[in-house]
Order: C-alpha cells, then sequence, then structure tokens
C-alpha cells in the first residue's frame, strides 16, 4: 500500500504544482505607500571604506560633509554648514550644521567628523579611498606608524573642525573632501580598527544622518531604506527607496521592462546598445541612450615598448582606425569621437587635431618611422561584452589594413590591476573614469604614474600643478587646454571616443530620470547630490 | 547496515580534505586576488594600500600557510569570513542554503512526478501516438541547456506575457508570502526540472518496457489481478531501482545546474553566491560552497546506496 500512497502524494503535488504555475495567483499587491525601486549592484555592501560602488547608499543613508551636485559644477553643502580658508586653501575651517541628528537620535557634533577621517585614513581600517587624503597634514606618519592619529584634522568646538594640508590646495573641498562620508562616533568609535570591516554596522543598522534611514538588508535581495522625517533639508517625498540586488545587466534591464525596478544603477554597465531599441519600446520607461559616461576610451600603449615610442606610428594607429563608422556600425551610433583626454569641453583646447580617417597617412607614417609589419603586438582588453569585443576585432582588422598586426588578449577582471602593475603587455583597449574634473588625469598621466606606463612629460605635470592652484575654472582652464592639446599631438593614447552608458528609468518615478539627464557625465566611486529627498512617485 | 554507513563516513573525510586541498590550491593559481577585484578598474591604487589591505586579509603569507590557517579554523568549526563582506561565511552558506534547497527540491519533484509518469504511460502505450510525443519531447528536453530554457521562459512568461516576475525570490522590499514566493519560484523551478524531467522519462521508459515482460507479471496478470495493481505494485516498484539512481546521480548535476539558473533569475542561493565570490576572489566563500557541496554529493551518494537496499530487498550491506 506504500506505493499507492507515494502515488497519492505524487499526484497532489501535481495538482500543487499546476495551481502554482495558474495566473490566477498572479495578484499584483497594491501598493499604499511611494516605493522608489532602484536597481544595486552585488559586491557592493561592505560600505564606503571598502567599496566604492556602494556610493549610491552614501546618497541616501551616509552623508559627507559636502557632495559634489549632479550637475557637477560645485558642492552641495550638507553636514557641513559652510567653509572657508584663510590662506589660499592651505588651512580648512568647517562650520558643521547645528541640530543634525543621527538616525538613532544621537546628536551629530565635530567629534564624529575627526573621528571619520581618522578612520578612513588610519593603516589598520586599510581603506581603500584613503589615499584622497594624501593632502592632509599628518597622512603620511599615521601611514607609516609614526603617528597614532591624523594630525591635520582637528575639533576647535563642537561644530567647528580645523583641516590643515600640505600646502594650498584650492580646490581641496570639491575635489578630495568629497569622497568621505561621515561615520557615527558613538557605534564605531569603540570597534577595533581592524574588526570594523566585520561589524554588523554596515548590514544590520547602518546608521547616518541622510534623507532615509536604514531598515532592512537581505542578503543577495535587497536594502530597503525608509524616510527619515527630521532630514534637515526637509522631509522625503519619498516614503522608503527598495535597493534590489542583481548580479548582471540583462536582469536590470528584465526587471525595468517588467515593471519590477524603476530606476536604473550606473555602476557596472548601462543599458548594452544592443538592447536600446527594446528598451525604447516599451511605454512605462524613459530611455536616456546618450548618457556621457565620462570615460575616455583609448588605445593603450605601453611606452616601455621601443616600438611604440616614435609617435609616428601611434599616430598612423588613430588615423588607420575610421572611428566614425564605428561608432554608426559596431556601437550603434553611441559615443562621441575624443581626441584627448578630459570629456568636459572647457577642458578642451579648441585647435585638437581631428585625426581623421586616412589609412594612405597612416601607411606613410608608418613607413617614415620604419615600422616592421611582421610584428605581432600583443593586445590586452578586459570589456567582455559583444560590443566591446566586435569593436576590438573591428580594431583589429582596420589596424591590419595598414600592416599593424594586433593579437587581442582577453583580461579578467581581477586580472587588471596586476597587468597595470607589471606592465605586462603591449598595447590594450582601456577606458578610464575621467568625469569629475580634469584633474584626475594626474593619476593617469604624469611622470611615474602607473597608467602613463613610463610616459613622461614635465610640461604635462607642471600643468596640471597649475591647474589646482587656481580655484576659478575660467582661469584652470588655459592649463587644461594645453594638456589636452600636448597629449592630442603626442598621441599619448589612441584616442577613440568617449563612451555613453545608457540608462532606463520607470516613468512612475519622478526626479530620476531628469537628474540624470542634466548631469554633463556620470560620475563614478563618488557619492553624489541628487536631491533624492525631492524624488516622487507618480 | 550501520557499519556500512560509518565506513562511508570514514571514508568520506580523506576525500572532503582532498577536494579542498585541489580546489584551494587551484583556486589560487586564478589570476587577480581579492584586493585587486576590489579596488576599481578604473582608478589607479595607492601600492601601500593594496599590500596594507593583503596583510588584513592574509593573503600575503605562503599558500600553505593560508591553507593551514583555513583548516585549523574550519576543525574549530569556522568557515572563516568573507574578504568582501567580512560577514561569517558560515553565516553567509545558512542564510543562503534555504533558497537553493527550495529551488533544488521544487525542480527535482517537478522532474520526478513529471518524469515517472510520463515515462511510466510512454512503455505502457509502446508505439503509440503519445509514446512517440512524449520521446521527442524527452529528446528535446535531454537537448536543451537548462539556462536557455530559462531564458525563454523569462522572455515568455515575465515579459511578453507578464505572469511572472523576471527574478529574485520574492518581491523585495514588501513582507514575505507564500503566493509571492512561489511564482517567482515557478519559472527557475520549471526551468531546472523540465531538463531533468527527460532523462528520468527516458530512464523509467526503458526500465518499465524491461521489467513489463518478466514471468512474475505475467503471473499476475493470469491470477487475475486489476491492471492498476500490475502497475503499480509489480512493474513500477521493480521498474524504479534503476530510476533511484539516477535521481540519486542527478543531485549533484541539479546543484551545478541551479548555479547558472540562480544567475539567471538572481535567486538568492548559493550559487548565486558562488558566482559573485568567484568573481571577486573572496576565497573563505568558494572554499565554503566547495565544502557544502561535496558534503552534499557525497550525502546524497550515500543516500542512493541506502534506497537501493530499502527497494531491493536483495541487497544487502554488511
Amino acid at each position: 500500500m506504500k506505493t499507492r500512497k507515494t502515488l497519492i502524494a505524487a499526484s497532489a503535488a501535481l495538482v500543487a504544482l499546476s495551481l502554482l504555475v495558474s495566473p490566477l495567483m498572479a495578484s499584483a499587491q497594491a501598493k499604499t505607500d511611494k516605493t522608489i525601486r532602484q536597481a544595486f549592484r552585488t559586491g557592493c555592501m561592505a560600505g564606503p571604506l571598502y567599496t566604492t560602488c556602494g556610493n549610491r547608499l552614501d546618497e541616501t543613508v551616509l552623508q559627507g560633509l559636502a557632495h559634489v551636485t549632479w550637475k557637477g559644477d560645485g558642492v552641495k553643502a550638507l553636514l557641513a554648514e559652510s567653509w572657508s580658508t584663510p590662506d589660499k586653501g592651505a588651512t580648512w575651517i568647517f562650520k558643521l550644521r547645528k541640530g543634525v541628528k543621527w538616525h538613532d537620535g544621537k546628536p551629530f557634533t565635530a567629534d564624529d567628523v575627526v573621528f571619520s577621517y581618522n578612520t578612513y585614513a588610519d593603516p589598520a581600517v586599510a581603506s581603500i579611498i584613503a589615499n584622497n587624503l594624501s593632502d592632509v597634514k599628518g597622512y603620511e606618519e599615521f601611514r607609516s606608524g609614526k603617528a597614532s592619529s591624523l594630525s591635520g584634522v582637528s575639533k576647535i568646538d563642537d561644530h567647528t573642525v580645523k583641516f590643515e594640508l600640505n600646502g594650498p590646495r584650492p580646490l581641496w573641498v570639491e575635489l578630495k573632501q568629497i569622497y568621505f562620508s561621515i561615520l557615527p562616533k558613538h557605534i564605531l568609535g569603540d570597534v577595533k580598527p581592524s574588526e570594523l570591516a566585520r561589524s554588523p554596522f554596515w548590514t544590520q543598522n547602518r546608521v547616518g544622518t541622510g534623507p532615509f534611514k536604514w531598515s532592512k538588508y537581505v542578503p543577495d535581495q535587497y536594502v530597503e531604506v525608509v524616510r527619515n522625517d527630521d532630514y534637515f533639508l526637509g522631509k522625503p517625498k519619498a516614503d522608503r527607496i527598495v535597493y534590489r540586488i542583481f548580479a548582471d545587466i540583462p536582469s536590470i534591464l528584465n526587471a525595468l521592462a517588467a515593471n519590477e525596478v524603476d530606476v536604473m544603477s550606473y555602476e557596472g554597465g548601462g543599458i548594452p546598445v544592443s538592447d536600446i531599441e527594446r528598451m525604447q519600446k516599451v511605454p512605462t520607461l524613459t530611455v536616456l541612450p546618450n548618457v556621457d559616461a565620462g570615460l575616455p576610451t583609448y588605445l593603450q600603449f605601453n611606452f616601455a615598448q621601443p616600438f611604440l615610442k616614435d609617435v609616428r606610428v601611434r599616430q598612423a594607429m588613430i588615423y588607420a582606425i575610421d572611428r566614425e563608422k564605428i561608432i554608426a556600425t559596431v556601437r550603434k551610433g553611441t559615443g562621441k569621437i575624443s581626441n584627448t583626454m578630459f570629456p568636459a569641453t572647457w577642458a578642451q583646447s579648441p585647435s585638437l587635431n581631428p585625426y581623421k580617417y586616412d589609412p594612405v597617412k597612416a601607411k606613410q607614417l608608418l613607413k617614415e618611422a620604419g615600422w616592421d609589419s611582421s610584428r605581432k603586438i600583443d593586445f590586452i582588453y578586459y570589456y567582455a561584452d559583444q560590443v566591446n569585443k566586435d569593436t576590438v576585432t573591428a580594431i583589429q582588422a582596420y589596424l591590419a589594413a595598414v600592416g599593424v598586426n594586433i593579437v587581442p588578449r582577453l583580461l579578467n577582471p581581477a586580472e587588471i590591476q596586476t597587468v597595470y602593475k607589471d606592465g605586462t603587455f603591449e598595447m590594450g583597449y582601456f577606458a578610464n573614469g575621467q568625469g569629475l574634473d580634469p584633474s584626475l588625469g594626474a593619476l593617469t598621466s604624469t611622470c611615474g604614474a602607473q597608467l602613463s606606463f613610463t610616459y613622461c612629460n614635465k610640461r604635462v605635470d607642471e600643468l596640471y600643478d597649475l591647474g589646482l592652484s587656481e580655484s576659478q575654472r575660467e582661469k584652470r582652464a588655459p592649463y587644461y587646454q594645453e594638456i589636452s592639446k600636448i597629449l592630442n599631438e603626442e598621441a599619448f593614447r589612441g584616442w577613440l571616443w568617449y563612451e555613453v552608458r545608457p540608462l532606463a528609468f520607470n516613468k512612475r518615478v519622478i526626479g530620476a530620470s531628469e537628474h540624470y539627464a542634466e548631469m554633463p557625465t556620470l560620475i563614478f566611486n563618488l557619492p553624489v547630490y541628487n536631491e533624492v529627498e525631492k524624488w516622487d512617485v507618480k | 547496515m550501520t557499519t556500512y554507513i560509518l565506513r562511508r563516513l570514514l571514508v568520506s573525510i580523506p576525500i572532503l580534505l582532498g577536494i579542498t586541498v585541489i580546489v584551494f590550491f587551484v583556486a589560487s593559481k586564478m589570476p587577480g586576488d581579492a584586493v585587486l577585484a576590489m579596488i576599481s578598474t578604473e582608478t589607479p591604487q595607492a601600492e601601500d594600500l593594496i599590500k596594507l589591505r593583503r596583510g588584513q586579509l592574509g593573503l600575503d603569507l605562503p599558500l600553505y600557510v593560508q591553507y593551514g590557517r583555513w583548516l585549523w579554523q574550519l576543525l574549530q568549526g569556522n568557515l572563516g569570513y568573507s574578504f568582501q563582506t567580512g560577514e561569517s561565511v558560515i553565516d553567509i552558506l545558512l542564510a543562503r542554503i534555504p533558497a537553493t534547497l527550495q529551488l533544488m527540491g521544487t525542480a527535482l519533484l517537478i522532474a520526478i512526478v513529471l518524469g515517472v509518469a510520463m515515462g511510466v504511460v510512454s512503455a505502457l502505450k509502446q508505439y503509440s501516438r503519445t509514446d512517440y510525443t512524449f520521446t521527442f519531447l524527452g529528446f528535446a528536453g535531454i537537448s536543451i541547456p537548462d539556462f536557455f530554457l530559462g531564458m525563454v521562459l523569462v522572455y515568455l512568461l515575465a515579459i511578453q506575457w507578464p505572469l511572472f516576475p523576471t527574478s529574485g525570490i520574492s518581491t523585495a522590499g514588501e513582507p514575505y508570502s507564500l503566493v509571492d514566493n512561489l511564482r517567482h519560484l515557478a519559472l527557475p523551478a520549471l526551468a531546472l526540472g523540465l531538463v531533468r524531467t527527460a532523462t528520468f522519462m527516458r530512464y523509467t521508459r526503458t526500465s518499465v518496457l524491461e521489467v513489463m515482460n518478466n514471468d512474475y507479471v505475467r503471473t499476475a496478470r493470469a491470477k487475475g489481478l486489476s491492471e492498476w495493481l500490475v502497475v503499480v505494485r509489480h512493474i513500477l516498484r521493480n521498474a524504479l531501482i534503476p530510476v533511484v539512481t539516477v535521481i540519486g546521480l542527478t543531485l549533484p548535476v541539479l546543484f551545478g545546474g541551479s548555479v547558472i539558473i540562480e544567475m539567471i533569475f538572481q535567486w538568492p542561493g548559493i550559487g548565486l553566491m558562488f558566482i559573485g565570490a568567484v568573481t571577486a576572489r573572496d576565497s573563505p566563500v568558494i572554499m565554503g560552497y566547495v565544502l557544502f557541496s561535496a558534503v552534499m554529493v557525497q550525502a546524497s551518494n550515500l543516500l542512493t546506496d541506502m534506497a537501493y537496499s530499502f527497494l531491493d530487498p536483495r541487497i544487502r550491506y554488511d
């Protein structure tokens, strides 16, 4: 009889299954509250000390003294009310906002600020953004163990903090301070620095000062934050934000198309160009196909290789590639031709060489340089999506047509830093975030910088320093324009285009697509002030 | 029987250890490491920082020391802490195993129920139109990879005809409800289950056909038993023995298959966790997954052997 019982149980299960797939069960839950559903990438939960992709949470929960605004043209005072410098940027006095409370009701004071900056700089914490504090006095001593704290940051009174830098840095607030979110000393102050990463604070109850309070984190599923009624910039319009965690882009697109999420994340990639049309056909979505990613894409030359030292060889490679055609075909019209490093037009010289497609000229330059067309060039790339793979194939074909033979090699993302460090490659297809400010270029094009790959031009170094000696954009522009011209003429890189990162937003959320449409370039690795408290749900 | 189980358990210890040794050293040969994977590819990083973080995670030690530390922790019942989030690996696993078991269990149920039923019908009505249809579907099912079926299901039943959600285990930010959970479960479980259904169906059909022609079946019919009893008591019970083996052997395959299905459906189980851990070179989590799956496979093999002796009284383990 046992067998019959099994069979009965089995058929009962079958009935249950058929019930399960019945469309009658598809009862959408009525939502009474205003919920913004935002896509969020995996691997971003470790908090601002250890991850840069988690910065979207710093925009709603934790906050800094001042964040860069979405328009990229300045900073918005948040936990600081105002700041001033008596000596052209060598010392900064921050007046903190009064009456701000942490989400658990404790008052926010200067102690939290001093604690936070010390935490980021602490070698035992090993935060990945610590190097942005290298301008602060005492940083080197603290890092090397000669000092037990960051001497350049000190409390004057409960609502005033002083920062002392290693010399005048007129743009320090706009370019460096913006990386740091303030952490609650009353919660984290007792945690051993080396154990900070393991603190349940980051996942269980991230107490901040922002417009939304930490409510819940369900691993690999979502983070929920709810409205902070006491927010100092006014009560947010939305009741809550649910950050749904995704491991890949296709699932985000599906969820957008099926009205399951409202706002896309831009970390890790936007809509692949092959999917833009499909997304544009979804009536509930606003698609922004031309969001500038602030990422110049280029052929990287390893200047340590003697055969790449001749400027004519490098120029020839740019002339050899029909960039307009690649954009129009492989990249379906997305992307903007670039001829130098900086995406911001104010930093570009008006007289850049456009390197128009000219294979004859390319051949001639190569001939003059005595190019050996039997050479095989080790060519690395790390974007594994189809469009970029096709792009590399197109580049390979264009270069082969003038007698330059590259052998593409796809790198795993985890290998990139190793290759950067060892310089074990000859050429590559790279992109590099430059969205925030042209001064970021110094990290990748000055003498001795890792990503310069031994390129060195003293004048460029000098100009980068000059560019940071002024705070007015009009006064800084000539320096960057000169750099842009030098890097363009010397073909420091094989300039290709500025990448776009197409994004889509559900029309039921008011504020998201509007803000992203106003961004001149996307800003990576940083919290951005996006007025989230004013976003609303229809 | 007890001695047999004990012996099997004892033998499995060196096997498990061997697996962890191999995986640990092979995984460490993957290019890059946790620190390099964590920092942004778009900004260069200061050397001292990478060094600091490596030291903090113990990545600067020789490999055998790293393995020794891991093993020592394991003996104390601790699987270490994730390099990525700092959470304890045991907590990470425990939080995700139920989701994977739910998905695998449902998929297996679908596969067994549908597969055995279709196989029996197919065999009893050999060379009928139903048999040919089922055979055709069976071959189609064996040939289609589960991830492809998953994507087709999402396209058809979640986007074109939105009956089910595209991904996830339940609606994010809503309180848990069984109905909601089951709606999310339907597509991934079907994708994972339907492909296995085909295998079970083919095995059941062959096995039933073989048993059907035995003398005792003819005797049972001759003594006037109803057809139902003949099928259930005499044919099925004997025909299912090889099928049980196949089910047991499917468990590890199902386990592997659920990794890719969890990825496609963003199902928050240990498969999705494993992919994230590999990308991030998060070796404590990778090792946790490997150990758990190795234990699962060992256990399912043992259970299969035990089920065997239960179904076939001739088989005895001493």
